[in-house]
């Protein structure tokens, strides 16, 4: 059998065994040692073992358990409460206020969370309630959740960026800095929608009466400042150079983790939550990478990367329309596939493509994630939407799915102002560690 | 048949330019064409360089391109020519290191078929200049190789292992305040932006290199085809290969000048106060045991005795 | 991605039991690393000097971390599989294809522990060390196929649960 066909019929097989609800990490684990066997018998249990072992022990991917953990203190200690209701303090009396401040502080939580899921959850369960009590719109009110939960993937830490940055070699702090002026955008974008929403359709959000005082607000911001301050030493940190994006996440971790310890919330229970939400979550993350990297080795055998970039060059296309490509076809498989399922399987096709015509790989990462997003909110197969169904019991997924569409339209405007305007992305990077 | 060949650097790095690629046709011509190399460029078979040595075992790959520094306990002989002041440039350490080549061959279970070293490393610093011993004094300084470290410490700095696809960054945020490096990393990884010095000297070897077929492999070919394998592994291939580094260590030491670099060549005076210091510790070190006989056995066969 | 349950599995009470010590050991390990880090840190900034070797231990932690959260994350159905076909088939398909694809998943995790032991077995003499401190890497080979072997036969309870026709 010639090496392109046998890539093709890999990729085939491997579709189905994911239909067939087969776990991805494993899926790939097995059609790329299957796959490698058919082309060097030798190669396939070394390589299987060595790929689960170099992943394990892979320095930069230390940072993800790290992150996760420093996400799950906050929500244990109370911070991700306090910055929830700091936007509501100050969003909440204008028309759709509570759906901003949802969207607010799924943008605050994210930036000490690296999952859409976490974010998604976390702030879901304390904004729904609210949003309920004031007769908000079940769509509306189910869909800023859904929606804000996806900034946990763009505003750093990111899961995302950090498969994109193992998978293309690229660096991670730098990933991260590029995302968060897109995700501020976006969370500016998202709240845009919401505000459209409601000025079409009055009745989606009804006026909540404010009897805040300005000094209650102030309280509620001051009340936040200890997961603000978090936010800036570790970030911060980053862009000054103060330490690695990995460290960063440890040393955030250590904060969140003082923080829990001096508000007497690590109890037993608080700690088996904690520290078994951050196992399954690492769980997740690493077993697909090892699938990824068996997979991907067998692509690697067979060449057809080398066939796939060629015949792009043969099209004469230029980068920004591969670039262009690419990112719907993206939007299109992310709306049935699980977005780091998607990410581990179109990047080391897409990478050998997009390299040698000059495209920007932290850009493509940016973008890359926001298509991830639009994915993670798309019916059929939306994970968020999932998540905050698993919330809002009541609301049937159907109206949680037609309450997402302002948002959807939001990523998408993100993403044609960042091919536009790249350097909303790249100036960050690009200052802190030269272009 | 065709040999696989995995390499972790792209196409267009120096050093497959100089050999591997030449190495692959040499292989064509030298058997008639009846061995092709083929190339698995960009770490398409591991992209992770300590893991080349364990590539070729597992069969993955018949010929890889393997540092052995990252395996120094394992390749003890070899890694001698990393100590200090044993050679001054790529093309001196490559003939030591050639001329005691069974000894140091013995190491690799595989076909050695490159043999070569880098030149010994600069210093380059950011917010300190280093003319002299006190200036090094207190200085966090990221060794290659942790042969070095005794030597850098006994100068009076302390040192720190950072993987060197980090090493601007580190020299920028001031993770080190030095990066010892040979001097074609400058180019490699644009040190001359977060650095403002280069010492040319500072205590340590250069880095070897070694191009490996599977054992197994070679056992399996023709008469004839291990012959043209013998005569390449044999040919001045991999004097070639020192001498792109050579070269491109003096165009990065160019480069840095142009960018405007203090390129700082130690004084007599000051240099033989650390050589001093360095032959101390090298005393010490050379009792130590080096595989089935000691450093300063093996750096006799060197001829650096 | 949601909290399967392990009731119904074949021999429930073992592999729980098995799961919280996954759990204990893998936290132990996240507060290693992240302790760790912050020392390593504590000594660049504060004590002006660098640990040599600290990313070594680091992620030697990490792999210790990644095997219990492998078997901890597939006792608690963490590992991401993708839900379309239960709209498209029948429940007696979906029970045969359930059958197959657990079968299967066993089948490459065994695979994996018979590999990770293979390479494993050969520390040093080829290489398996870390690049500063030298450390073999053959325990922690070893470490990473029991996690493997705990997830295969976890594969395996399900594959006899579902052929039980318990569903899941
Ligand atoms: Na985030
Ligand atoms: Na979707």
């Amino acid at each position: 059998m010639d090496l392109i066909t046998l890539a093709i019929l890999g990729f085939v097989s491997l579709l189905i065994l994911l239909y067939l609800r087969m776990p991805v990490g494993i899926a790939m684990m097995l059609v790329g040692t299957v796959g490698i066997y058919m082309v060097r018998p030798a190669a396939a249990l070394p390589k299987l073992a060595g790929e689960i072992f170099s992943e394990a022990t892979s320095y930069p991917l230390t940072i993800i358990p790290l992150f996760v953990l420093m996400g799950n203190l906050a929500g244990v200690s109370g911070m991700s409460r306090e910055i929830y209701g700091a936007a509501h303090a100050w969003l909440g009396r204008f028309r759709g206020g509570l759906a901003s401040a949802a969207v607010v502080g799924c943008a605050g939580f994210s930036a000490l969370s690296g999952s859409s899921l976490a974010s998604a959850m976390t702030m879901g369960r304390v904004s729904l309630p609210e949003m309920k009590r004031f007769n908000y719109h079940d769509g509306l009110a189910t869909g800023a959740i859904a929606a804000g939960g996806t900034l946990g993937i763009l505003i750093p830490p990111s899961a995302g960026f950090v498969v994109y940055a193992i998978l293309t070699e690229e660096s991670i702090g730098r990933l991260f800095l590029a995302g968060v002026v897109p995700g501020l955008l976006l969370t500016l974008l998202f709240i845009a929608a919401i505000w459209i929403t409601v000025t079409l359709d009055r009745s989606k959000a009804p006026a909540t009466d404010d009897t805040m005082s300005a000094l209650e607000k102030w309280k509620a911001l001051w009340a936040s400042s200890t997961i603000v301050g978090i936010i800036f030493l570790t970030i911060g940190g980053i862009y000054t150079g103060v330490f690695s994006a990995t460290e960063a996440a440890g040393f955030g971790a250590f904060l969140a983790f003082l923080v829990t310890v001096y508000r007497r919330r690590m109890t037993r229970e608080n700690i088996v939550q904690v520290f078994g939400q951050t196992l399954r979550a690492t769980g997740t993350v690493y077993l697909i990478l090892f699938g990824a990297f068996v997979f991907k080795t067998f692509v690697g055998f067979t060449g057809v990367t080398y066939a796939l970039s060629l015949w792009v060059n043969e099209l004469g296309l230029t980068g920004t329309q591969v670039v262009i490509a690419f990112l719907l076809m993206f939007i299109i498989l992310g709306m049935f596939l699980d977005g780091f399922a998607m990410l581990v399987l179109t990047i080391p096709l897409v990478q050998p493509i997009l390299e040698p015509l000059g495209v920007d790989m932290i850009l493509f990462g940016v973008l890359a994630v926001i298509a991830l997003e639009m994915g993670l909110i798309s019916p059929p197969v939306g994970m968020n939407v999932f998540i905050v169904k698993s919330i809002a019991p009541d609301v049937p997924i159907n109206q949680i799915f037609r309450g997402i569409w302002p948002f959807w339209i939001a990523m998408f405007a993100t993403l044609i102002i960042l091919l536009v305007f790249p350097s909303l992305a790249l100036y960050l990077p690009n200052s802190m560690f030269g272009s | 048949d065709t040999l696989s060949m995995a390499y972790f650097m792209g196409t267009n790095h120096p050093m497959a330019k100089a050999f591997l690629t030449p190495f692959s046709e040499m292989v064509e011509t030298e058997t008639g064409g009846s061995l092709k190399v083929q190339h698995f460029p960009g770490g398409a078979l591991n992209a992770s360089p300590p893991a080349q040595y364990s590539v070729l075992l597992d069969g993955v790959a018949d010929v890889v391109f393997m540092l052995p520094n990252f395996s120094n306990r394992l390749f003890q002989k070899t890694s001698v020519i990393g100590l200090p002041n044993l050679c001054e440039t790529a093309e001196e350490c490559t003939n030591a290191v050639r001329s005691a080549r069974d000894e140091l061959e013995a190491e690799f279970k595989g076909k050695v078929l490159g043999f070569w070293t880098n030149s010994p490393p600069v210093l380059i610093t950011r917010d300190k200049a280093v003319r002299s011993v006190e200036d090094v004094k207190g200085m966090k300084i990221r060794v290659s190789d942790p042969t070095a470290i005794p030597f850098v410490e006994a100068l009076g700095a302390s040192t720190v292992a950072i993987p060197v696809t980090e090493v601007n960054q580190a020299l920028a945020n001031g993770i080190a305040d030095g990066v010892m490096i040979d001097p074609s990393g400058i180019l490699s990884f644009k040190l001359d932006e977060p650095g403002e010095f280069v010492t040319t000297w500072f205590p340590g070897g250069p880095s070897t290199f070694v191009v490996l077929m599977n054992q197994d492999v070679y056992d399996g070919l023709s008469d004839d085809e291990r012959a043209a394998i013998d005569k390449i592994a044999d040919s001045d291939l991999s004097m070639k290969a020192a001498k792109t580094y050579a070269a491109i260590g003096q165009k990065a030491l160019k480069h840095a000048t142009e960018k405007g670099l203090e390129v700082i060549t130690l004084s007599d005076d000051e240099r033989s106060k650390m050589d001093a210091i360095v032959a101390e510790v090298m005393e010490a070190v050379k009792a130590n045991p080096a595989g089935d006989t000691t450093i300063g056995d093996v750096i006799a066969k060197l001829g650096k005795d | 991605m949601s909290g399967h349950d392990t009731e119904k599995l074949p021999l429930a009470g073992i592999m729980n039991k098995l799961g919280a010590i996954a759990c204990f050991i893998g936290g132990l390990g996240i507060f290693f690393m992240m302790v760790l880090t912050v020392v390593s840190v504590f000594w660049r900034y504060v004590l002006n000097d660098a640990l040599f070797g600290i990313e070594d231990l680091q992620v030697l932690g990490a792999s210790v971390v990644v095997a219990c959260a492998i078997f901890y994350g597939a006792l608690h159905g963490a590992h991401v599989t993708i839900e379309l076909i239960e709209r498209h088939v029948s429940a007696r398909f979906l029970r045969y294809s359930d059958i197959a694809v657990h079968f299967l998943s066993f089948a490459i995790l065994a695979t994996a522990v018979r590999a990770l032991v293979k390479k494993g077995g050969c520390g040093l003499e080829c290489g398996a060390i870390t690049s500063n401190l030298g450390i073999e890497h053959t325990p922690f080979y070893y470490i990473l196929a029991v996690a493997c072997a705990l997830t295969a036969l976890f594969f395996a309870l399900r594959t006899l649960q579902f052929l039980l026709g318990k569903g899941a």
